[in-house]
Order: C-alpha cells, then structure tokens, then sequence
C-alpha cells in the first residue's frame, strides 16, 4: 500500500465527513458506488442500495431534525476507514444524542461498502425512528 | 499498514474468551478506559475487570464469531457476532464492533459499539 493510496483514501474520508456534516442526501449517496451497499447492525439480514439509503436519511431527518455531529474521529487503513461520530438531533422528546461506528470500504475514488453500529433504543426512547 | 496492533488484540482475545481475567490484566494498560455506546459511560481497568467478573457469573459461553480485524495506526477495529449462551438458557447474537486504540504493546481503550436491545437476554446493566 504506498502512501498515495492512503491520500487518496484520506481525501475520500474528508469528503464523506463534509458531505454529512452539509446533511445533503444527495452529495452523501454521491461519495457512494452506484452498486454499494449499506447495512446496519439493527437489520443484520438486509443491504441497502444508495437509493434506498438516501430515503433512509431523508425520512430520518422527519423525526429526527436540526441534526448535527458533535463527534466525527476518522480511522484511515488501506482498505477504507472508519469513523467514530456522536449525531445530535431534535426530536418530538426532546434532543438525542447517538454515537455510533460506521466502517467504510473504499475501492478507486468511492465508497463501495458502509456497515453502521447503533444503539436503537436511544432513539426509540425519544420517541424518533431508527436510522 | 502496522498489524502490530491487531496482533495484540486476537492474542488478548483468547483469555477473554477463556475466562481467564489475570491473563487479560496483562495486556490492558493501567490508563485503560473501556467505553459502551449502549451505556453512555466509561470504565476505568478496575472497573472493567469488575464489570468482566460480574458478566462471566451470567455467560456460560462466549465467542466472537466472524471476526474481522482491520488495522489502523491507532490499533485495530475488530468486527464480529457476538454470541453469547446465559446460564439460564438465553442466547445473544448481535453484530458488534470494538474499536481498541493500542499503544506501546498494551491496549489503552476499548470503544464498544452494539445494538443495546440485543443484549437484553444477558440482563447485564452497566
């Protein structure tokens, strides 16, 4: 793995932070491969596609809105990185603070791959709904 | 990318996974801190080994299944099912990951990410 490799991935990171820190659906699915995929612990069985993942973040936003990352630490390695990030976020009982993992497979200059670890009750205790 | 890291964290796995606590002090640092995203706080070494004792009187089996370690200059990020057997019959199986920071040969922090529902077989709080 020579180090432009790592650059590059390092530049892919960056983009994907300023692209969720904007919380622009569109520019976020844009860091993604037309064929990637993304998956969540809370539905082991399931993979979404980039569109099915851009509904996932606009109806997220219904319930859980003004949304904005209080925590963002990015891991580089060969293969991708992983990022440690805190989403805050109003919702109907108030404002929900959700730390979660997200690692990131990256191949040429996109994201092919995304596996997300939350913690559902955090949000369901707000009343808000996953994702 | 240094695997030194990664290395450390499947030897320290098996003690672990053993049930043997001396064998695990060992490769954690006295500054160690372990984190949940479920419980929202962090422990101190003292603390985890306490929290590891209590867990393993309700575990009868424990096994990372799985695994996935991705090295990063920071340590390793281990992916894995958690499965777990109580001792009164109740099971978990839940996807997890385990971010562990590892620095001068010892593993300085464990952050700990799971769906906390899934856990609600174990009946472990804190």
């Amino acid at each position: 793995m020579t180090e432009a490799t790592l650059d590059s991935i390092a530049a892919i990171a960056r983009g994907w932070e300023a692209a969720c820190r904007s919380l622009d659906s569109d520019r976020i699915v844009g860091c993604l491969a037309d064929d990637a995929t993304v998956w969540y612990n809370f539905q082991p069985d399931q993979r979404h596609s980039p569109a099915e993942y851009r509904s996932i973040l606009e109806n997220s936003k219904k319930t859980f809105y003004n949304q904005r990352y209080t925590k963002m630490l990015v891991h580089l390695h060969p293969g991708g990185f992983v990022e440690q990030a805190t989403l805050e976020g109003d919702t109907p009982n108030g404002v929900v603070e959700t730390p979660f993992l997200l690692v990131a497979t990256v191949k040429g200059d996109k994201i092919t791959q995304i596996e997300e670890y939350f913690d559902t009750s955090i949000i369901q205790q707000a009343g808000a709904r996953d994702g | 990318m240094d695997r030194s890291g990664c290395e450390i964290v499947r030897r320290y796995n098996k003690p672990w996974l053993a049930r043997d606590l001396a064998a695990m002090d060992g490769f954690l640092g006295e500054d160690l801190i372990l984190w949940h995203n479920h419980l929202g706080r962090a422990f101190g070494k003292a603390e985890m080994l306490s929290f590891v004792t209590s867990a393993l009187e309700v575990l009868e089996k424990v096994e990372f299944r799985d695994a996935v370690r991705t090295a990063t200059a920071e340590g390793c990020v281990q992916q894995h099912r958690l499965f777990c057997r109580m001792v009164g019959g109740g099971i978990v199986d839940a996807p997890q990951a385990i971010v562990y920071t590892v620095r001068d040969g010892k593993i300085r922090r464990i952050d700990e990410y799971v769906d906390g529902p899934a856990l609600a077989a174990t009946g472990i709080a804190g």
